[in-house]
């Protein structure tokens, strides 16, 4: 439920599009390193929604209760008219109400990038609970924000409890220890750590099962895409990058200025884990780009290690389709030289630089979460997310002007990480089969789905509540589900099963580890229902429809129960009823089953296929002795 | 110069050519290994590295004991050297399980300890005195999680096997180690990485000595990830967690917790006044919200401060080699040193002086190509032994021929523990069996040796050598040089 709006000064707010909230443009551990402290401000921007003391809203509610101190902070009241005139509190570290619209502030950004991204709404995922005969899942309408939830440098996404907790790490008062410089530390003042945490509960909503460590890659593809949303979020602020790229003066080709801006991030925070290693280094004060290394892909192990690889593969796009996107602004400021006389560069020019890099940023930032609805539902691979990525981007952008696909590939490639079963690396070879080798009895179903769904985006329209369309997507959810139950579509369904890779008519010979009903045959799971509505090339709308759908099956690795989870990724065309898509992993797979063995015997980061990373409270690994 | 040909005899009385005989016990997962050097007279030096078992070994008394008789057997009652690598119950319990044997038939003449032992040294009392604390509050918190519902203890009681009872208990392995200590007749040493000396009455043998490194900051690294997070490290045990202690300990002697508190004093409520605030009554208190309540994340991350700890004192490891001067054949006995503490020894430079006074320098890439007996470090678990090639000097490096690993694990109680992932890590176990071609030993009960004639690596005759080197029996693994 909504917060109830105002009575009063509500009308003067209605008319607002944007909630403006100071904040920190850089970690304050990281400002106290910086030449020019002083600048250290910017303006969030939060789609304008009234607000309840907390900030309690439609998406967020920000509860302070820090158990370790055995205190509750007062919320703060954005909506309190000296505030919102203020555009927000001061930023100030020793206001906990400071901490409260922080968090907020940079929370609802990132929601606000996913939401432009994706097209649609989201939604946290939700609660499995008994509530009535037949109904077990339940919407859950706010993410819940701790600000100081523990005493540790560290901050996590509770999956169960549906909340975001962050820690904070004091000075010790213990005379054998070391203070700190600077006393308390507080992971909820830095941007990158908050919108980190954020992504891994909105990735979690879109595609849930990637929480089950199914392959190397799946834990650190979760805290690789956190890591991106909050790199490029951040770098997305021109004021941000303003100063570096004043700093470096006459050397702009080298494009060295972000990347090491980058790094330092990283540094203050503990995320990108590898960046200095993959990307670049500081060497004699100046930073050098590292060649990067194909082969660590099948060295690296451990998921925060693994997931820099990714960072920086895509990081590494970045850098390029910012220089391609600068080169002329340089021609032209240099007479063509393309060497900027010594000193510092004219203000106007860091300006345009700065807004470019913001803007590569965003487009990054963008093109990285539309690859979501691209991706399979369970068990990804780097490759897969590469081939997600571009299929995505010609989807929306058919003509690759700027050569942003050709620096992506490039990028990836030069890390080793592309699918291995593939010859070429070319767009059109990356792009994703399209869904036209179905037989006629599978277009006739697939153009019956297609049909039924055609009423969803309609229905979903942004003027309902987040719950109503919660409850609409549900109930289209469950029709997806019943159609495909072989009892009820066994006669329609054609050689869907051999396309999509899923099992679900019962066979003479009984699979292994999978779950069957005689009516219902094999067990699966609609895990999601997502509208995709976008703009072709004449301007006309879109609307595409994702289905995920996941199964599972138990198999044994020495004298263990694993879960393997397989499914697919449908992409339907509501306008021609066709299918665009399948991007499948099908639940019997035997190299699939061979990898997943391989990986079991050698891995010491997964505990019986769940996601042990992440559902343990604290992301961190839990590595042993 | 020719050899020796007399055949001299060794403790237990029989014939023995051999420079040193090790046997490592095959109790439980633990470490306890008796190294008998042979002096210039024939007569052996005995040598002990640790003797200890996890604490849920079942009746572990019994089983100590008859660790703790055979060693009276084979020395005779004399012990040249005790070697106590860390303060783990796994390497230190025996002491005390089997305190009679040892009190009363085993005499100590002198007894290593690292550097971090040493109550003169002030950087290790401040280790010393920040481990107690820490572990205190590790404890306080298991104590809560337990009377919680819907909570466990078990991740942080499991780490805390390894420190045996609480720190003031007779059977803590402080109290342990304090006990050797305090015996009359010991020569008691603490060693410093890059100190190297003449094994006493030895005159073959050089010891060198690895670790713990002196640097804490070093001491804490304890993972294998180059990519390690970085961000706000200090050097001191887990300084990020100072805060949990703080809140854990509150009034703990002259420590003043109020700084660690986030905020001033006026900020902060109580929770019997929030209880009739609306705010917090509708969002925090009320029933429907007990599923998200945040009441006890903090206690669960006194879990993370645990292995921390448990880490820390692993790198506190006295890591030992042993060189024989005339072949220049090494053993390595990292105690459970794990790769932060190996990363330190290749910055270190061992001054040796041979017999006519000239000086060697001698530098960790002189050592590891002759191990030919390599301990493995924390029973093989993932981060307890070095790679090397790429990243420092490890495994990679142990380039000998004859080179036989031995690997004190047990794998049903690895498993009971919830480690059997770990430790012994299988991939490390792959590599061990590569680079011996064949000659890895490990003393869980339920091991087949492996019998040299299906080492198809090995020559015919290396496989007579090891045939004659290794032998293993129910109650022990004997390795002979």
């Amino acid at each position: 439920m909504p917060p109830a709006s105002k009575a009063n000064g509500s009308s003067a707010n209605n008319a607002r599009q944007w909630r403006k909230l100071r904040g920190y443009a850089f970690d304050p551990i990281l400002s106290q390193q910086f030449e020019t402290a002083g600048i250290n401000e910017i303006v969030f921007r939060a789609p304008w929604e009234p607000l309840s003391p907390g900030p309690i809203g439609d998406y967020l509610e920000v509860i302070d209760y820090d158990p370790a101190s055995k205190a509750f902070y007062e919320p703060v009241d954005l909506d309190d008219p000296s505030i919102v005139g203020g555009d927000g509190l001061d930023p100030d570290e020793s206001n906990p109400q400071f901490h409260q619209q922080f968090v907020y502030a940079v929370a609802m950004t990132t929601i606000r990038n996913f939401e432009q991204a994706l097209g649609r709404k989201v939604f946290w995922t939700r609660r499995d609970e008994k509530k009535a005969k037949d109904k077990w899942e339940s919407f859950v309408p706010r993410l819940r924000i701790y600000p100081h939830a523990f005493r540790g440098a560290n901050a996590f996404y509770s999956p169960d409890g549906k909340a975001l907790a962050f820690g904070y790490f004091p000075a010790s008062g213990d005379p054998t220890g070391v203070q700190l410089p600077g006393g308390v530390v507080f992971t909820c003042l830095s941007h990158d750590i908050i919108a980190h945490e954020t992504t891994h509960s909105l990735l979690d909503t879109i595609l849930p099962r990637y929480l089950d460590a199914t392959n190397p890659d799946v834990l650190a593809f979760h805290e690789a895409f956190a890591d991106l949303v909050a790199l490029f979020q951040h770098f997305s602020f021109p004021e941000v990058l303003h100063q570096q790229i004043a700093k470096t003066r006459g050397d702009l080709e080298s494009q060295s200025q972000l990347g090491e801006l980058a790094q330092q991030f990283g540094q203050a925070t503990g995320l990108y884990g590898g960046l200095r290693e993959a990307i670049g280094e500081m060497k004699d004060g100046k930073w050098v780009p590292l060649k990067p290394d194909p082969a660590a892909y099948e060295t690296t192990d451990e998921p925060h290690a693994r997931g820099a690889l990714l960072v920086a593969a895509v990081f590494d796009a970045f850098l390029t389709i910012y220089r391609e996107r600068v080169e002329d602004l340089i021609r032209i400021a240099t007479g063509g030289s393309g060497v900027l006389p010594a000193g510092a560069l004219p203000a106007d020019l860091t300006n345009r630089l700065s807004r470019e890099a913001a803007k590569s940023a965003q487009h990054m930032l963008g093109i990285c979460i539309r690859a979501l609805d691209y991706c399979p539902p369970a068990d990804i691979t780097f490759g897969d997310y590469l081939r997600a990525l571009i299929t995505a981007d010609v989807d929306l952008v058919p003509e690759d002007d700027h050569h942003y696909r050709v620096a992506i590939i490039e990028a990836f490639r030069r890390r080793g990480l592309y699918p291995r079963d593939l010859r070429t690396l070319s767009e059109q070879s990356l792009h994703w089969p399209s869904g036209d080798q179905l037989d006629a009895a599978g277009r006739k179903a697939i153009a019956f789905l297609a049909k039924k769904l055609r009423a969803l985006p309609q229905r979903s329209h942004h003027k309902d509540s987040r719950e109503q369309t919660f409850e609409i997507w549900r109930e289209f959810r469950r029709t997806i589900h019943r159609i495909l139950t072989p009892s009820t579509g066994r006669n329609i369904l054609g050689n869907l099963e051999e396309i999509t890779g899923l099992v679900l008519v019962p066979r003479k010979k009984k699979i292994e580890g999978m779950e069957i009903s005689k009516k219902k045959g094999y067990h699966f799971e609609v895990h999601s229902v997502r509208p995709v509505r976008r703009h072709g090339p004449g301007g006309e709308e879109i609307d595409n429809v994702v289905l995920g759908i996941t199964q599972h099956r138990t198999i044994n690795v020495n004298g263990s129960e694993y879960n393997l989870l397989g499914g697919c990724t449908l992409i339907l065309d509501l306008d021609t009823l066709t299918l665009r898509y399948a991007i499948r992993k099908p639940i019997v797979d035997k190299q699939r089953d061979a990898r997943f063995q391989r990986w079991v015997e050698g891995t010491v980061a997964i505990r019986s296929g769940a996601g042990a990373e992440i559902r343990e409270p604290i992301a961190h690994l839990h590595l042993n002795a | 110069m020719p050899r020796k040909r007399k055949k001299v005899v060794n403790g237990n009385g029989a014939a023995n050519p051999s420079k040193v005989r090790i046997r490592t016990y095959r109790h439980g997962l633990g470490d306890c290994h008796l190294l008998a050097f042979t002096k210039p007279d024939g007569s052996a030096f005995h040598l002990l590295i640790d003797c200890g078992v996890v604490n849920r070994t079942p009746d572990p008394g019994p089983l100590m004991t008859r660790v703790a008789k055979d060693i009276v057997d084979q020395t005779g009652g004399v012990l040249d050297v005790l070697v106590a690598t860390h303060q783990h119950t796994d390497h230190l319990s025996g002491f005390k399980q089997a305190e009679d044997e040892f009190k009363n038939n085993i005499k100590m003449k002198r007894l290593w300890l690292a550097w971090t032992e040493d109550p003169a040294n002030p950087l290790g009392k401040q280790i010393q005195r920040q481990l107690v604390r820490k572990l205190k509050a590790v404890r306080t918190a298991a104590k809560k999680l337990a009377g919680l519902k819907g909570e466990s203890a078990s991740g942080i009681n499991r780490v805390l096997d390894f420190f045996g009872a609480a720190p003031g208990h007779a059977s803590s392995t402080q109290a342990i180690l304090d006990a050797l200590q305090k015996r009359k007749e010991t020569e008691i040493s603490y060693h410093n990485p890059g100190d190297t000396f003449i094994l006493p009455e030895v005159p073959n043998v050089r010891v060198y000595v690895l670790g713990p490194p002196t640097n804490p900051a070093q001491l804490k690294m304890t993972t294998p990830s180059k990519s390690k997070r970085e961000g706000y490290e200090v050097p001191e045990i887990a300084g990020d967690a100072n805060g949990l202690v703080d809140a854990l300990q509150p009034n703990d002697g002259d420590v003043d917790t109020e700084l660690s508190y986030p905020f001033e004093k006026w900020h902060r409520r109580s929770a019997n006044t929030m209880r009739r605030n609306k705010f917090f009554r509708e969002h925090y208190f009320r029933k429907s919200q007990t599923w998200r309540r945040a009441d006890n994340y903090w206690l669960t991350c006194a879990e993370q401060l645990a292995l921390a700890l448990n880490d820390f004192t692993n790198n506190t490891s006295l890591a030992l080699a042993f060189e024989f001067i005339d072949s220049g054949e090494v053993l390595l006995f990292p105690g459970d040193a794990q790769v932060g503490s190996w990363l330190t020894w290749s910055e270190l430079t061992w001054n040796a002086t041979g017999p006519n006074g000239a000086q060697r320098k001698v530098q960790l890439a002189d050592l590891f190509p002759h191990i030919v007996f390599y301990k493995a470090s924390h029973h093989a678990s993932y981060n307890g032994t070095l790679t090397g090639y790429l990243e420092g000097i490890g495994l990679e490096e142990m380039t000998h021929p004859d080179l036989v690993c031995v690997v004190p694990v047990d794998l049903a109680m690895s498993k009971e523990m919830g480690w059997d992932r770990t430790l012994p890590w299988a991939p490390l176990l792959t590599r061990l069996k590569d680079k011996t071609r064949g000659r890895l030993v490990l003393t869980d009960p339920n091991e087949i040796p492996p019998d040299p004639k299906t080492l198809d690596a090995l020559s015919p005759t290396e496989q007579q050598r090891f045939a004659k080197q290794v032998v293993v029996t129910d109650n022990h693994v004997d390795y002979t040089l």
